[in-house]
């Protein structure tokens, strides 16, 4: 037998489409029919919570639920996340690439810019790591509320950091040291001119797959920046790239 | 040795735009899987698809790590674009909603040939027909 689910938003009204489909679809047999069942909202990633564990994603730095104890000394470090509906558990190629060319791009007193906060994983590891101001931002009211609670969990909800919804446009004001943002090449792509004026010395790309090196080292290059390195783990890539923004005169 | 398979799930999602509402959220939740990293791998790799239904067959293993593979878009969305309609038609042997040319359904089967069951692409191009007739689309 074969089963087939369809979802609409609850705003649509369904009877309609029943009605349509019953008119298409062959007559039901003994045991078939069509049921209306409804989904509330939900933590969808909650039965994946079960199974999540601690992740070294350096040799200095584990990613650690807050449930499961991990033993470490310093200079090693612990983020907990408590995992909700954002991106950033240290499980995906993406992430753990961008923390370790955190670990080796940050210096300390840095101020760093986090696109697409997600659980606010990259945040709490530059802080970890001595970043002096932090300013995250995220499309996803969701992945703001996870962050502000990860930052509390970790003790990080301080004054050197703020998280709130928004993404790289003209309410960001000034110029960081460290730029990072681990999203896709399709959305970094347009703001990588943005990123190049305000990074004083480096962006950190990442969520980008080995096959699209060639083509977005290009764009770097082409907003005035110089990659340096590239981390690269299965099939994803993160780039570190050096920019001069707010020290060289920028047309346009 | 291979990794115990868990489940396999088959979904249509948008091209570089999953996200962890239905479908995607309760299909994977419910085996255990970080939807939020499918969704980025999945995003990745479809967006330059944009505008799309890509349909996927995820596997899911024991340990709920997952792996998939994204096939071409349903023929019924391609003709639908051929065609610059927005639905089929209910009944599609006395409605016609619009037409396509059989240079559009050869299109299609080119695109569509590693997904199907046929030996030729005459053989494709006939399969994308009968859908074509099937919502209502004519075939000239």
């Amino acid at each position: 037998m074969v089963s087939i689910t369809a979802y609409f938003p609850a705003t649509i009204p369904l009877q309609p489409i029943c009605a349509s489909l019953a008119q298409v679809l062959p007559a039901p047999r003994p045991g078939e029919e069509m049921t209306v069942t409804a989904v509330p909202l939900q933590d969808w990633n909650a039965a994946w919570r079960r199974f999540y564990k601690p992740v070294w994603a350096t040799e200095r730095m584990v990613i650690q639920p807050p449930w499961i104890p991990v033993a470490v000394r310093p200079p090693q470090f612990a983020i907990l996340i408590d995992p909700k509906m954002a991106f950033g558990t240290g499980g995906h190629e993406s992430t753990r690439l961008c923390l370790r060319a955190l670990e080796e791009w940050l210096t300390p007193g840095d101020s760093c810019l986090d696109l697409g906060v997600g659980s606010g994983i990259l945040s709490l590891a530059a802080l970890n790591l001595g970043a002096e101001r932090v300013l995250g931002l995220d499309v996803d009211p969701q992945a703001i509320d996870n962050a502000r609670e990860n930052l509390a969990l970790n003790g990080l909800d301080d004054n050197r950091v703020t998280v709130r919804v928004g993404a790289l446009d003209s309410s960001v004001p000034g110029f960081f040291d460290l730029i990072m943002a681990n999203i896709e090449s399709g959305v970094l792509q347009p703001l990588l001119p943005q990123m190049a004026r305000q990074a004083r010395r480096v962006v950190l790309l990442s969520g980008l797959l080995n096959r699209e090196r060639d083509g977005f080292t290009r764009q770097v290059q082409a907003a005035g920046m110089v990659v340096q390195q590239v981390y690269r783990e299965g099939e994803w890539i993160c780039i570190a790239a050096a920019a001069q923004g707010g020290r060289c005169p920028v047309s346009g | 040795m291979a990794k115990k398979v868990l489940a396999t799930i088959k979904l249509q999602v948008p091209a570089g735009a999953a996200n962890p509402t239905p479908p995607v959220g309760p299909a994977l939740g419910q085996h255990g899987v970080n939807i939020m990293e499918f969704c980025k791998a999945f995003n990745a790799q479809t967006q330059d698809r944009q505008g799309l239904i890509i349909p996927v067959v995820i596997t899911v293993y024991a340990d709920r790590s997952f792996s998939f593979i994204t096939k071409t878009p349903p023929a019924a969305v391609l003709l639908k674009r051929a065609a610059g309609v927005e639905k089929g038609s209910g009944v599609p042997n006395r409605d016609k909603v619009g037409r396509v040319t059989r240079r559009q359904v050869q299109e299609i089967a080119e695109l569509k040939m590693p997904d199907l069951n046929a030996s030729s692409l005459e053989a494709a191009m006939q399969m994308v027909a009968g859908t074509a007739r099937s919502m209502g689309l004519t075939v000239e």
